[in-house]
């Protein structure tokens, strides 16, 4: 606008009509308005959110529907789903299952069924979900935490800290994690807490690389060499200039480090060494479904255990997809140079 | 980069010809420098897998225990030793522990006995199982891995090489296509890489075999096994068809994607336009213009997939009951069969040293722009 005005007096009237004039915008509202334009993104941010507070209300819709998630009930294992049967009672189609299943058990809406105990499926994913997802939210903080701070310092500094970090996580990175964590977990049987350290400390090798790429090339830009000019300490450089620069990438990466150990705790749960039951988490009930997949009612010969498997399974793979997408999204939103695409 | 341009201009090809025997010592210090690299990190990994296999040396405490319990069992029910007084037989037992200790090699501290771990482990002198057996009845570790070797190998190469040509040529055809709708769906599936293939197994096995019942829920072959050998493969093809399936399924749309996006940059080269406006078939672009200056990055992305696959076989093998070697990893864990653990970790390692190994080489053999050794020290 200022080359405008000085350029000629017609173009500057011009760039000072209303209509040109906008409000300037930081980083962080264009960012804000490009996510929103994003409707997958949005979509899947929704998704989580829900995600989320359903599992943080889970003793709210327990006591709403009247069953703990670890209430066993043997007389009506196995139940399949309320939900079909509700649906064709309430078109009229067939009044008689709905309260057929209603009376075996005792009064209680089994939505999803109920498991080889009689326990809720419902709630229990709902309990599930507080695990699963706490335990992959905390260790991912935990992830980044050492990442970025073993990333900057290694960046930031470079020469010989850099090597002896560098050759440290190049060693543990070409170990495969899901070997540590197996072998870790089977040594000591987790609770949530100890298995959300154990995730966090054997993951932040990745992050920490990724931090230190960017802070390699930061460290060299002309408002760092400003900041030394004027006698800035190193940490305040550090905490004030370079890590902010980074922000978009530990963003992009957090987000998408949650969906992969949300997997790789369903994974250790799925092998038994997750958090121990009754505790319900999403990957131990993958795995007690997997166990039973092949039950059959021994009269009609009909799959009993089908319903077991579906309701955790969709349920993670949706949230991982939808971490996937909330990523891939940020990485659109949070990166400047695709303003100009746009 | 800029070095690229050189070949094109005279009299560098006498200079060539000249350097070429120091080219090849050039080679032969590269390829030491990286294998004594990739030997110091294989070290520090089985070391670091035998401390954590052992617990610390908490393990062998525990096989302390079993010994001392075995032993006074022993001896309590040998008539033989009935008349003893009890001191007499504390000090029996005493003596047989020992005995037994120390033929275990548990009289050292363990610190001396890491390290005897590591050179036997890395040595491929793997010892014997306390706990656990092949099928035929061995307790040798190398023969208990050896047993589990093919079913891991079969499995996975089979999925690799059906995904990597698959992706291969599929993205080829997307990117002649680009923009077509196919090519669309193709990039729209591409998140549901997401998830690992374990995963799709599970699905995979509700709808295929729960469901429709087509198709085996898990295991290599038939219970009981086929007689013939034609029966017994296809017995074995049957029940190959779904955990390949789950690795294909769970990898393909990405790395389609991935390949896509790699051929189309290449394909918007200049040489490329060049050799369009000479009118040379699509073939022929394809196979010397796009492909061949794409070769190191193909034979990488197929020699990391390899690896990448490795890992997640652990909890696939234990969804499909596939007897392979990560499930063997996961039930030695389970019982804390240290010499098991240690073993198939060195098996594996070796292989992924390996592996890379020979992906350095032959990336320094066939992209004429990695210069090797141009850079003294090692340091790539």
């Amino acid at each position: 606008m200022t080359v405008a005005q000085a350029d000629s007096p017609a173009l500057a009237s011009l760039a000072a009509g209303a209509q040109f004039q906008r409000k300037p915008r930081t980083y962080w509202s264009m960012a804000l308005q490009t996510l929103r334009r994003d409707v997958v993104t949005v979509v899947a941010l929704g998704f989580l959110l829900i995600m989320a507070i359903l599992s943080l209300l889970a003793p709210v819709v327990s006591g709403g529907i009247g069953v703990g998630p670890n209430d066993t009930n043997p007389e009506n294992a196995f139940q399949q789903p309320y939900l079909g049967p509700y649906i064709q009672w309430r078109l009229g189609q067939d009044p008689i299952t709905a309260a057929d299943m209603l009376g075996k058990s005792g009064g209680v809406v089994h939505w999803l069924g109920t498991d080889q105990l009689g326990r809720d499926q419902f709630v229990r994913i709902l309990y599930g979900g507080r695990i699963s997802l706490g335990i992959a939210f905390a260790a991912a903080a935990l992830t980044l935490i050492f990442g970025v701070s073993v990333g900057t310092i290694a960046g930031f500094f470079g020469g010989v800290v850099d090597d002896a970090i560098m050759w440290f996580i190049n060693t543990l990175i070409s170990i495969p994690g899901i070997y540590l964590l197996i072998i870790v977990t089977a040594i000591f049987k987790p609770n949530p807490v100890t298995l959300t350290l154990f995730l966090g400390l054997l993951g932040w090798f990745g992050t920490a690389r990724l931090i230190r790429g960017n802070v390699f090339k930061v460290r060299e830009l002309d408002f760092v060499l400003a900041a030394h000019s004027v006698g800035a300490r190193t940490i305040r450089i550090m905490l004030q200039h370079v890590i902010p620069n980074a922000l978009p990438i530990i963003i992009v990466n957090a987000a998408i480090d949650i969906g992969v150990l949300i997997l790789v705790e369903s994974a250790l749960s799925f092998l038994g060494l997750g958090v121990q039951p009754p505790t319900a988490t999403w990957g131990s009930m993958l795995k007690r479904a997997n166990n039973f997949l092949f039950l059959r009612d021994p009269e009609t010969g009909a799959y009993v255990a089908l319903h077991l498997l579906i309701g955790p399974g969709l349920l993670i793979t949706l949230t991982v997809l939808a971490l996937y997408l909330i990523g891939d999204g940020l990485r659109d939103a949070l990166d400047p140079m695709m303003k100009n695409i746009r | 980069m800029t070095e690229t341009a050189l070949p094109l201009q005279p009299g560098v090809k006498t200079e060539e010809k000249t350097k070429a025997p120091s080219a090849l010592v050039r080679v032969a210090q590269y390829s030491l420098v990286r294998l004594i690299a990739l030997f110091a990190t294989v070290v520090v990994g089985v070391y670091l897998t035998i401390m954590i296999a052992n617990m610390g040396g908490y393990v062998d405490e525990m096989r302390k225990g079993f010994i001392r319990e075995q032993v006074a069992i022993g001896v309590g029910l040998d008539p033989a030793l009935k008349e003893m007084t009890s001191a007499e037989r504390q000090n029996h037992i005493d003596k047989l522990i020992s005995l037994q200790e120390k033929r275990m090699g548990l009289d050292q501290p363990f610190l001396i006995r890491s390290f005897r771990y590591l050179s036997d482990a890395l040595t491929l002198n793997l010892g014997r199982a306390d706990n656990m057996a092949s099928d035929s009845g061995s307790r040798q570790v190398r023969l208990i891995i050896l047993e589990r070797l093919p079913p891991t190998l079969l499995l996975f190469a089979t999925a690799q090489f059906s995904l990597f040509f698959l992706a291969i040529f599929a993205a080829l055809a997307l990117s002649r296509n680009y923009g077509s709708l196919l090519d669309r769906i193709i990039i729209a599936l591409a998140p549901t890489s997401a998830a690992p293939s374990w995963f799709y197994g599970l699905f995979l096995i509700l709808i295929f075999a729960a469901m429709l019942g087509l198709l085996p829920f898990g295991g290599l072959v038939d219970a009981p096994p086929p007689d013939s050998i034609i029966d017994y493969s296809l017995s074995v093809l049957k029940h190959l068809i779904l955990p390949v399936s789950a690795i294909v399924v769970s990898a393909v749309f990405l790395s389609i994607y991935s390949w896509r996006t790699f051929f189309l940059i290449y394909s918007s080269e200049d040489y490329v336009e060049m050799a369009r406006a000479k009118g040379l078939s699509s073939r022929a672009i394809e196979r010397r213009y796009i492909l061949r200056p794409t070769l190191p990055t193909i034979v990488t992305g197929f020699a990391l997939s390899i690896i990448t696959l490795w890992t997640g076989s652990i909890v696939l093998e234990a969804v499909f009951n596939w007897p392979g070697l990560g499930r063997l990893f996961y039930q030695a864990t389970n019982i804390f069969e240290t010499s098991v653990i240690v073993g198939s970790t060195v098996i594996y390692a070796y292989l992924l040293g390996i592996t890379v190994f020979f992906l350095d080489i032959v990336y320094a053999l066939i992209d004429p722009r990695v210069r090797v050794g141009g850079n003294q020290g090692g340091r790539v």
